[in-house]
């Protein structure tokens, strides 16, 4: 007899069920496209902003190559947000850990020093999935904490240097070949195009999206999000679920940390500062409900190609980076707004 | 009160007239006449489901939609939020105890109303006041400046008792006021209600246990369907009557016809299991086609066996045997494949992901089940789901709906989908029919007969008695985490159960 | 066994004591440690996180976050500073106009929070974006001095009386004390603890929560502005970068709160605390003199407070519901207890 649920119980909160009288259709529309409402609005504003140079391919590169790298962390936060867990600060020392190794160890050849990168990702992967996922550690602190050590970790074993792969590379003609594939990955363009960076981040999406909707995976991430007791009494491993989505973030951050070096042409402790709030915000942008369990890769992408055309068009309109913030900060807060509203107005929240 | 003046006796301390409360899909409380006098324990009683809890959070308060007039000391009262029934002199204790856990005693105790001194709260004078609150409820030597998280469950729930007499109410209530408490800290809690009575309070006593309606209520009033039955003195009751009002003729007809389909084969067999300070040394065995109810009152342990079973709580000694082959399930993922499944008690909070669509909920416990490799689509499997949920008639049945938008007896269908869709042979149902109205209720019931006919098992938990009587072959009596006994299928009735869960030695002389 | 346990809790209890008390233990073996000249120096340097730490205990304690604080202490500086040079206003009326932009932050935050329902995580991030492009255009993103008018600075560089400590710091001790006083004494602070410890009890009990909640961004946005401020004239310059070097000052208040004991689920906790940590911080960072070294200290300390409280959850979880009368009996069985 629990009719008054006891967390959501708010005092305006009417006892009767009104969930299917008053929906405005703007609710609705906005639930099922999210984001891409706001895309679409993005785009015309940008093109009557631009006079019709928006969508040249040099301004799509553009926008495409801004957003990689953020695009590349965010699935992986999703799957954090997804999952129930708030959010993953420890993303910028990930990001910095796996540019370091990968720079360390570019004399090992550059697939291998790629691959080094992307295990130190796995490592803090399992770490942050064993304390959360086996010992309920606080999902928000226990990730700060990491970020916080890890980064002491690589200030005091590189002794706050920062690395240059061609420095590192011995002088020997395939250690400073493997130094330059490594510089060049962040500048090739495919077909002279499309940069590799933003192929990268369309391939994680894409694989993203294939976990989340495709895969068994997904949805026990899914119901775990909703409701953390429900899956564990429902037969899912939540502690092995947990592992693996740490593990997927970690992957993602590094990913996103190997091409941060190589964009910079260098590694250091501070790389990758800031980009755990970039993620978070485009994985809310996208419609992801903090609280776990609601949301999807495509809304996802909607945010991080949202947060793009939004920096470009304020470019167009002549806006300098810190007016940007000012607006970034307010077009951000309105859409959660309407996200949370939606949200409420359906019954979904 | 007998020989008042004419004036004083008609009014009530509390005057309930015709209330209704309407939840979506169910009339919970339907046109209630309630009366309390003052300087008198009035024991509200009932199955689950019945409407007195409703009809208590109507007085707190908690609902602005409920019909009928509320008069308080002759006074009409409009209670449409706490604040307003804290105005009027209600004061109501909840079963959930809500308490903040990691503050102090007496901040708790006067919270919002902390006494100022200038700009300063005056610490001095609330302590002294949270001392005198508690020395009402008999917790003389209790600190109030520890935390509440320091003392033990009974002592939080007198703290509890004593924050709502600060308001100075001149109405209680008490909402199952003894189900976490030990006996001799329940002699204590009836010692303090005595002591309000005498103070001249009037106090509405909830509680599922015979014995302490007689121990303390003067009067009792009993609802059923959210109808009220009858009031009456306690001193004209017995425990045969109050069991007969409570449970009602008409349900007997409701049960009949259930033919047993118990074979001699033992699927599940449980020895000495023991989790220390829940459950202690267990011992039952369950056999193929028999529904095995564990009876017991709220905090007996039931909930904790199951949980411990199927692998959800670590344990702390004894065997289980499934078909003979003893297991130890370290989650409730290898239960499911060992064959157990565990429909829990509250389906709110453990039970369904109910901002998820009826397909997802269905397969939650099926997903590696029916994922090839790492792939699974769910929308392949709808027949399943559709197949599922027709067998429990879940209305409207779309599977590709909100499970929060369906009605609670629809959402405790669709758990039981959910469990149906697992294919195991043993499962154990917590509480499977609480809060749902009859057409559900009978639903479930239905395939549960079903579901043991085909060669299944079940174990049963539910303090809804009538349901015991009518599904279980057999039932374990258990009492404060030890099982006490067994009654066989020919001697299960509810008055049996009512006084075997009780325990009282002097009503045992009823049971045949 | 049973003692153990109770020396562990009072470590617990006190861990930012002994944070402190190790640090200055250390401190006696180190060379020009114990100087008049270094303790001015470190507790000066280090006053602006302790008004950060500040703010974001008490909003904790509702049971919130608050992320806007770094951005919001440094656009109190530049205002502070702009607001001087520009207007030519005397200093008190600058402070003062800095401490009303955090009072009109904090009550933005609060009703975003509480009147529109977003999670404060995620409104204090906006706000984190809204504050920092104000904060540029307000001041293009250049370095604002004092210019020439060096009286009040050095009246917060000054030593206090005898005490080897700036006015500035001894202002943030007192604002520091003046706020756990408020949060430990007053109806208005019990009633923050209330809120953040069980929001559903505070409103069964008619204490207005969206009101307290408020109230407590507002306690956290304003000091953050009025500290950033007075950190402005302390050091004499304020950049839109300000403490954004080496650790960042976000990332120190959240650690040393936490450090300190305040629950992440709030309710419990206390400005005393977070403050005594990030003395002890700030004295660290005078111990260690590489950046490497004390990023790493912190971190460990960090992970251990998380670690034992981490276990002592997980540990509490599994007993928690016991039966009285059962334990009892468990106790004799086991032979425990005869």
């Amino acid at each position: 007899m629990s009719e008054v649920n006891k967390k959501e119980y708010k005092p305006e909160a009417p006892k009767v069920d009104t969930r299917k009288t008053e929906i405005s259709k703007f609710s609705i529309i906005f639930n099922k496209l999210g984001i891409w409402v706001i895309v679409i609005m993005l785009l015309i504003l940008g093109m009557i902003v631009s006079k019709g140079q928006f969508f040249t391919a040099s301004n799509i590169q553009s926008i495409l190559e801004a957003v990689a790298l953020v695009g590349m962390i965010a699935p992986g936060m999703f799957f954090v947000v997804y999952c129930g867990n708030m959010n993953d600060m420890g993303i910028p020392s990930t990001m910095a850990l796996a540019g370091m190794m990968t720079v360390q160890s570019i004399n090992l050849g550059f697939p291998a020093a790629i691959l080094i990168g992307i295990l130190s990702g796995v490592l803090i992967g399992v770490i942050n999935g064993f304390m959360i996922g086996k010992l309920r550690a606080n999902a928000i602190i226990w990730p700060l904490a990491m970020n916080l050590f890890i980064s002491g970790v690589i200030r005091v074993v590189w002794g706050g240097k920062q690395l240059y792969a061609d420095k590192v590379a011995r002088d020997t003609e395939s250690a400073q070949r493997a130094a330059e594939t490594f510089y060049s990955i962040s500048r090739t363009y495919i077909g002279g195009i499309i940069s590799l960076m933003a192929i990268v981040m369309l391939c994680m999406m894409l694989l993203a999206w294939f976990i989340h909707s495709k895969t068994s995976f997904g949805q026990k991430v899914k119901i775990m999000g909703t409701n953390y007791e429900v899956a564990k009494c429902s037969g899912i491993n939540t502690v092995k679920v947990t592992m693996m989505v740490y593990i997927f973030d970690g992957i993602c951050a590094a990913i996103g940390g190997i091409f941060y070096a190589a964009l910079r042409k260098t590694a250091s402790y501070e790389n990758g500062t800031g980009y755990d709030f970039t993620a978070l915000t485009a994985v809310v942008l996208g419609g992801a409900l903090l609280g776990g369990g609601k949301g999807s890769i495509v809304g996802t992408f909607g945010g991080v190609i949202a947060y793009g055309i939004l920096n470009n068009v304020l470019s167009w309109i002549g806006l300098g980076t810190y007016e940007k913030y000012l607006v970034q900060g307010l077009v951000f807060l309105f859409i959660v707004w309407l996200n949370t509203y939606s949200n409420r107005k359906l019954g979904k929240a | 009160m007998s020989n008042g003046s004419n004036k004083e006796s008609t009014v009530y301390a509390l005057d309930m007239r015709s209330v209704s409360k309407r939840f979506p899909g169910t009339l919970a409380v339907d046109k209630v006449d309630f009366q309390v006098k003052k300087g008198e324990v009035h024991a509200l009683m009932g199955e689950n489901g019945a409407g007195k809890s409703t009809l208590m959070k109507m007085l707190a308060g908690l609902f602005n939609d409920y019909t009928g007039n509320i008069y308080i000391n002759g006074e009409k009262k409009e209670l449409h939020t706490p604040e307003m029934a804290k105005a009027a002199g209600i004061g109501m204790v909840y079963q959930e105890l809500s308490l903040a856990r990691r503050i102090s005693i007496y901040e708790n105790l006067l919270v919002g109303r902390l006494p100022k001194k200038g700009i300063f709260v005056d610490k001095k004078k609330a302590i002294e006041e949270a001392k005198e609150l508690l020395a009402r409820v008999g917790l003389n030597d209790t600190d109030p400046t520890i935390d509440v998280s320091e003392i033990s469950q009974c002592d939080a729930q007198l703290v509890e008792i004593a924050k709502v007499l600060g308001n100075e109410p001149s109405i209680l209530v008490l909402d199952e006021p003894t189900s976490a408490l030990s006996s001799e800290e329940v002699h204590r809690l009836y010692k303090i209600v005595n002591k309000l009575k005498s103070e001249g309070l009037a106090i509405i006593y909830i509680s599922h246990h015979l014995a302490e309606i007689f121990e303390i209520a003067d009067m009792v009033t009993v609802m059923r369907d959210g109808k009220k039955v009858e009031t009456f003195p306690v001193s004209e009751a017995t425990p045969e009557i109050l069991v007969e009002k409570m449970v009602g003729k008409s349900v007997k007809s409701f049960y009949e016809g259930h033919a047993s389909a118990v074979t001699d084969e033992e699927v599940l067999r449980v020895e000495d299991f023991t989790r220390w300070g829940f459950f202690h040394h267990i011992n039952f065995s369950l056999k193929k086609g028999e529904v095995l109810a564990i009876c017991g009152l709220a905090g007996s342990g039931r909930t904790e066996i199951a949980r411990g079973l199927v692998g959800l709580d670590e344990t702390h000694g004894g065997k289980v045997f499934v078909h003979g082959k003893e297991v130890k399930f370290k989650n409730m993922g290898e239960a499911i494949k060992g064959g157990i499944g565990y429909l829990t008690e509250d389906r709110k909070t453990v039970g369904l992901a109910l901002p998820q669509t009826v397909t997802d909920n269905v397969l939650t416990c099926v997903i590696d089940k029916y994922s090839k490799g790492i792939l699974f689509n769910a929308n392949k499997l709808g027949d399943l789901v559709d197949e599922k949920i027709n067998e429990m008639s879940v209305y409207p049945p779309d599977r590709n709906r909100l499970v929060n938008s369906f009605s609670g007896g629809n959402q405790q269908k669709v758990l039981m989908a959910k469990w149906l869709a697992t294919d195991v042979d043993i499962l154990i149902l917590d509480e499977p029919t609480r809060g749902v109205d009859v057409n559900a209720k009978q639903t479930i019931h239905d395939v549960v007969k079903t579901y043991v006919r085909k060669g299944n098992s079940c174990i049963l938990l539910s303090s809804d008695l009538p349901e015991v009587v009518g599904l279980a072959d057999r039932a374990v009596i258990l009492r404060e985490g030890h099982i006490i006994g067994e009654i066989q299928k020919e001697d299960i009735t509810e008055n049996a159960l009512l006084i075997a869960a009780n325990g009282e030695g002097e009503h045992v002389s009823c049971q045949k | 066994m049973k003692k153990i346990r109770i020396n562990a809790n009072f470590i617990n209890n006190n861990r930012s004591y002994m944070f402190l008390a190790l640090i200055l233990i250390i401190g006696l073996f180190m060379d020009k440690f114990y100087t008049a000249f270094n303790i001015a120096a470190v507790t000066g340097n280090g006053s602006l996180i302790m008004w950060l730490g500040l703010g974001f205990t008490v909003c904790l304690i509702a049971g919130h976050f608050d992320l806007s604080i770094m951005y919001m202490s440094t656009f109190g500086a530049l205002l502070c500073l702009g607001l001087h040079n520009d207007q030519k206003l005397p200093w008190i009326v600058c402070i003062l106009a800095a401490t009303l932009l955090g009072c009109l932050v904090g009550f933005v935050n609060g009703i975003l929070t509480t009147k529109f329902k977003i999670n404060s995580f995620i409104v204090t991030l906006g706000m984190q974006f809204i504050l920092r492009g104000g904060m540029y255009l307000y001041c293009n993103g250049e370095e604002l001095s004092i210019g020439k008018d060096y009286s009040f600075n050095e009246m917060l560089n000054a030593k206090v009386g005898p005490l080897p400590f700036s006015l500035y710091f001894v202002i943030t001790t007192l604002a520091v004390f003046f706020v756990m006083v408020v949060l430990r004494y007053t109806r208005f602070g019990r009633n923050i603890h209330m809120v953040g410890g069980n929001l559903e009890t505070a409103w069964l009990a008619g204490v207005k929560s969206d009101l307290v909640t408020t109230g407590a961004f507002m306690i956290s946005s304003a000091s953050c502005a009025l500290g950033g401020a007075l950190n402005g004239v302390y050091s004499g310059a304020a950049s839109v970068t300000m403490g954004e070097k080496g650790i960042s000052p976000l990332m120190m208040a959240i650690t040393a709160t936490i450090i300190g004991g305040t629950s992440l689920s709030g309710g419990k906790g206390s400005v005393i605390w977070t403050w005594v940590s990030l003395v002890a911080i700030s004295f660290l960072k005078s111990v260690f003199k590489k950046t490497e070294m004390q990023v790493l200290v912190i971190s460990i300390i960090l992970i251990l407070c998380i670690f034992y409280e981490t276990l002592a959850k997980y540990r509490r979880d599994k007993v928690v519901g016991t039966r009285p009368n059962l334990h009892k009996e468990y106790l004799k069985e086991t032979g425990k207890v005869q």
